[in-house]
């Protein structure tokens, strides 16, 4: 219903755009939609009301009742119910007084009438509102005790208890993308890529040592400057060398599970995110061109293969082997020689062959999305050229200047990472068309722009950036209100839309049935500055406890 | 007048009999007499007791016991004698690995942190590595310390040692101790246990040759160190895991949830521990090893003492007097005061002084001979002029053996 009706899909022209038209769905018709539900909905709530309301009346009683039973039982699933708060589903309709079950760590069902089990462990959320975990679309130094370089893998590295894991679950973020390289010193950082020589007879390199210039430019022949350090580009014209593909930055999703490690790691590699110097100029341009090409050839080889193993079947596969063993049994010592040559040549030329890189194959395929620095007309305009031209899904971070390329990004389905509050000076002269614009959230939701919200500084601080940190993401949102955007589209914004974005959708950013059970507890919009999450459930298991965990003051507001 | 006399009375006696000690003890029987011992055996407490020691065994405990004839008598009148503390987690020596390396790269010399492909470091065998030269165990000895599980900082195979008056290669009496080993959260550290733990998908010996050191036995050392890490896979032998984070703890935790058999020894300091007791909790077989004294609850002001806390959660631990390198060479005047200030804030007095004598022995497999003041132990001893966990009370004597090896 919602992407058949969108003008988005008609323009577009790209078969590789599903998900892209998926996170863009609620876009610009989603406002009819709603309205539509909205009628049928009023009549069946004022039946449900009424039947509701005598349940209401006696389940704190019998909750009561229940949770002492629990403990008994242990090899039951684990279940929570969340009683009597107003939830905010995001994507279907907020249900007043509802309630939310919740069975290991999945949401099993949502709705004024569920019947809360007696073994259910219930959390009280009268007067309260309910919405889904914030999903942090940009974050670093969360989570995550070192980054992770070479062999290090990300999943042996993370920090369950780290307290930054709080300070985060207090505002509500639940759920985020966090950037490994982030904060990493310019010179010398490690990355796989070409083999080095560096430790010689050993039989494989370790490690690779590359710096963030040869990251950005590939492996070009460089040789590296012996004063500076940084790499010499080659002034003789390009030898056909295989180009290397633009080394992707590492983003990984992590669920803010305090002290849960097993559910914390959701996924690695959630976006093929390159720097914006990967993909200027003519030359770095025509390199990723042709690894998209290699990637492209594989991703053909492999559906080809796919396709010709379905064709042949047992009994031919079975006369093909006979047949075989007959002619090897003819052949003489000399040809089976010549046939182990040929087979050792062609290992060999695989070998040589320039792998494609297989982030870039995820890309082409849909899976994951582009995520790129652009914040000028002229770098997004690039960016979006170049993304329609190779049919892959893009993400624009930053997009300061997008509103004035608002229709084109539209009808490209292109997502828009924006933080209301970044500003850039209009050049002089060009007022119209240049610098950040206020109304940039309302543009980007009145053209179908699908856009999540990020605060201007992606780590937590606690010392002198208050109210630009990673713990001011509501209050990101509540700016995109006031630069126009409606509050729906902004709890969209950090919840829905960078779940889509991750590739996530179908287990977080909305109060849905089947998925992960990141619930929060407000004590009133989640948009108001004076809201404080009362309760932050990850996984169906309370994370974050306003009163216990002391992170943020515990006075009311009046 | 009279007091000095007496005072130097007593000063001659005491000089007199610790001569004597040194020289004959090994020979003659000895009987010490009225003192309180706390044997930390089936018999507890026992009030104006006496103990015969001869050829560095005990040979009776208790109140109402013979003495031979032959026997020199030790008044320990007002004095305690407790057994000798057993460390089970002694890093005797540093052999952490190099964080710092130098890579050549086109010409150019880099210095870059992290370790090298042997950032694990070598496999240590504590028994071949003891090098008894420039080792001091003085600390040690003035703490009470009389038997040790000597580790390195990384990882290997310890020795049960002796702490000897002089370090000498005959102080390790079992030189094939326990594996070891010490863990962060990082993919190559937390690999030195889990690798060896898998079930093996294909032969991986030749690489473990690599990565240990190159002794030339008739055995093959990789195939050798194969067999330790079986023996810890099937329970037959504990492992000892240094965890220096609350983050490694959890990551520990989660590898041996689905290992039932593996025995394992968790070494941690109590604020690293406080986040995951209630998992701890759940692994029967996990046992844990930690410094005495009270810590700071995480990111609070509050005050814990997370001994009391595994108490209460019935997990089995020991304590380390060694773990806290600073605490052992500051605790000279008081060394129990760290235990003390722990039953001072709830943990039971029993528990306690077994935490540090029988319980550590147990861990080791030495309960048969050390840990407590019993018929046919080794007499190791300590003689404090009071209650041992009172303010104040001096621990006087140290005795390894029936010999003698730190006096105060």
């Amino acid at each position: 219903m919602k992407t058949s009706a969108s003008p988005v899909q008609l323009t577009n022209t790209s078969p590789k755009r599903k998900r892209m038209n998926s996170f863009a769905g609620n876009g610009l018709y989603s406002g009819f939609n709603s309205r539509l539900v909205i009628h049928s909905l009023a009549r069946r709530v004022c039946i449900a009301v009424t039947l509701v309301l005598l349940t209401l009346m006696c389940q704190p009683l019998l909750a009561e009742e229940e949770s002492e039973g629990k403990e008994e039982k242990k090899d039951k699933p684990e279940i929570v119910a969340i009683v009597g708060g107003d939830i905010h589903t995001v994507t279907g309709p907020v249900v007043r007084k509802g309630t939310i079950l919740v069975e290991d760590g999945k949401i099993k069902e949502i709705g004024q009438s569920v019947k809360v089990p007696e073994e259910a462990t219930v959390i009280k959320a009268d007067g309260m509102t309910v919405t889904p975990g914030f999903v942090a679309i940009n974050m670093s130094r969360v989570g995550i005790g070192t980054n992770p370089s070479g062999k290090e893998k990300l999943g042996d590295g993370l920090n369950p208890f780290d307290r930054n894991l709080k300070y985060a679950l207090g505002v509500g973020i639940t759920s985020g993308c966090v950037e490994l390289s982030a904060g990493g010193r310019r010179f010398g950082r490690r990355a796989e890529g070409a083999p080095v020589e560096m430790y010689p007879g050993l039989e494989e390199p370790v490690e690779e040592f590359v710096t963030e210039a040869m990251m950005d430019f590939g492996d070009l022949n460089t040789s590296l400057c012996p004063c500076c350090g940084l790499p010499v580009l080659p002034t003789e014209p390009i030898t056909s060398q295989p180009p290397a593909a633009p080394k992707p930055r590492k983003m990984a999703a992590l669920k803010m599970s305090f002290g849960n490690l097993d559910s914390m790691l959701m996924g690695e590699d959630v976006f093929y995110s390159v720097s914006p110097g990967a993909l200027n100029g003519a030359l770095a341009k025509h390199n990723f061109r042709k690894n998209l090409q290699l990637a492209r050839e594989a991703i053909e080889a492999e559906k080809k293969a796919g396709s010709e193993k379905k064709t042949t079947s047992s009994a031919k596969s079975k006369a093909a082997a006979a047949a075989k063993g007959a002619a090897e049994k003819k052949l003489s010592k000399e040809e089976k020689a010549k046939q182990a040559k040929e087979r050792a040549k062609k290992l060999k030329d695989a070998k040589k062959k320039p792998k494609p890189d297989p982030n870039l194959i995820k890309l082409l395929k849909g899976e994951i999305a582009m995520l790129v620095r652009a914040n000028t007309v002229n770098e997004i305009n690039d960016m979006v050229d170049l993304s329609m031209e190779q049919g892959y899904d893009l993400v624009i971070q930053g997009g300061i200047e997008a509103w004035v390329l608002a229709d084109k990004l539209g009808a490209a389905g292109v997502g828009v990472i924006y933080t209301p509050r970044s500003r850039r000076r209009a050049r002089k002269g060009r007022e119209d068309e240049t610098g950040s614009f206020v109304e940039s959230p309302r543009i980007f939701q009145e053209k179908g722009i699908p856009f999540s919200l990020a605060t201007l500084s992606s780590s937590i601080s606690m010392n002198g950036l208050a109210g630009r940190d990673l713990t001011s993401l509501p209050l990101e949102a509540a700016f995109a209100v006031r630069g126009g955007a409606d509050e729906r589209t902004a709890l969209k914004a950090i919840t829905i839309t960078p779940a889509r974005m991750l590739g996530l959708d179908d287990r977080i950013g909305s109060l849905e049935e089947g998925k992960d059970a990141d619930i929060l507890i407000l004590n009133g919009s989640p948009l108001d500055y004076r809201t404080y999450v009362e309760q932050a459930i990850v996984a169906g298991k309370v994370a974050y406890d306003r009163q216990k965990d002391k992170v943020y003051p515990l006075h009311e507001h009046q | 007048m009279k007091s000095t006399t007496n005072k130097l009375a007593a000063l001659i006696v005491i000089a007199i009999t610790s001569v004597a000690i040194s020289d004959l003890a090994q020979a003659q029987t000895v009987a010490y007499t009225g003192a309180t011992i706390e044997t930390m055996g089936e018999d507890g407490r026992i009030e104006n007791a006496t103990m015969v020691v001869s050829d560095g065994k005990i040979r009776e405990v208790g109140t109402d016991i013979e003495i031979p004839d032959d026997a020199r008598l030790v008044s320990m009148a007002g004095k305690t004698i407790m057994p000798g503390i057993v460390d089970p987690y002694h890093v005797y020596k540093s052999t952490a690995p190099n964080n710092v390396r130098t890579v050549v790269f086109r010409g150019r010399t880099f210095t870059i942190p992290g370790g090298g492909p042997f950032s694990a470091g070598p496999f240590i065998r504590v028994g071949e590595y003891f090098d008894p030269f420039n080792l001091n165990f003085n600390p040690a000895k003035r703490t009470g310390i009389t038997t040790a599980n000597l580790v390195t900082d990384g990882r290997g195979l310890s020795a049960f040692a002796n702490l000897t008056e002089e370090a000498t290669a005959e102080m390790l009496f079992a030189k094939n101790g326990l594996m070891f080993a010490k863990v962060t959260n990082q993919t190559s550290a937390l690999d030195v246990v889990r690798k060896p733990l898998e079930p093996p998908k294909k032969k991986t010996s030749k690489k473990k040759a690599t990565t240990t050191d190159d002794k030339e036995k008739k055995l093959s050392p990789a195939e050798e160190i194969k067999k330790l890490w079986e023996d810890v896979q099937k329970g037959e032998s504990r492992l000892f895991v240094n965890v220096n984070n609350e983050a490694a703890v959890a990551y520990l935790l989660q590898f041996v949830e689905k290992k039932e058999k593996i025995k394992l020894v968790l070494v941690a300091t109590g604020p690293n521990l406080y986040q995951s007791l209630d998992q701890i909790k759940k692994n029967e077989n996990v046992t844990v090893v930690l410094q005495p004294g009270i810590d700071r609850v995480p990111f609070s002001a509050d005050l814990m003492n997370v001994s009391q806390l595994l108490a209460e959660q019935e997990i089995p631990f020991c304590i380390s007097m060694s773990l806290s390198k600073s605490q052992l060479s500051a605790s000279q005047d008081d060394p129990m005061f760290p235990v003390a200030m722990l039953v001072k804030t709830g943990l039971d007095r029993d528990l306690a002084l077994k935490s540090i004598t029988i319980k550590p022995a147990e861990l080791l497999g030495l309960e048969k001979t050390h840990g407590s003041l019993e018929k046919e132990k080794h007499a190791n001893f300590l003689v404090f002029d009071g209650d041992p966990l009172k303010t104040g009370s001096l621990l006087q004597q140290v005795f390894l053996n029936g010999n003698k090896i730190h006096e105060n």
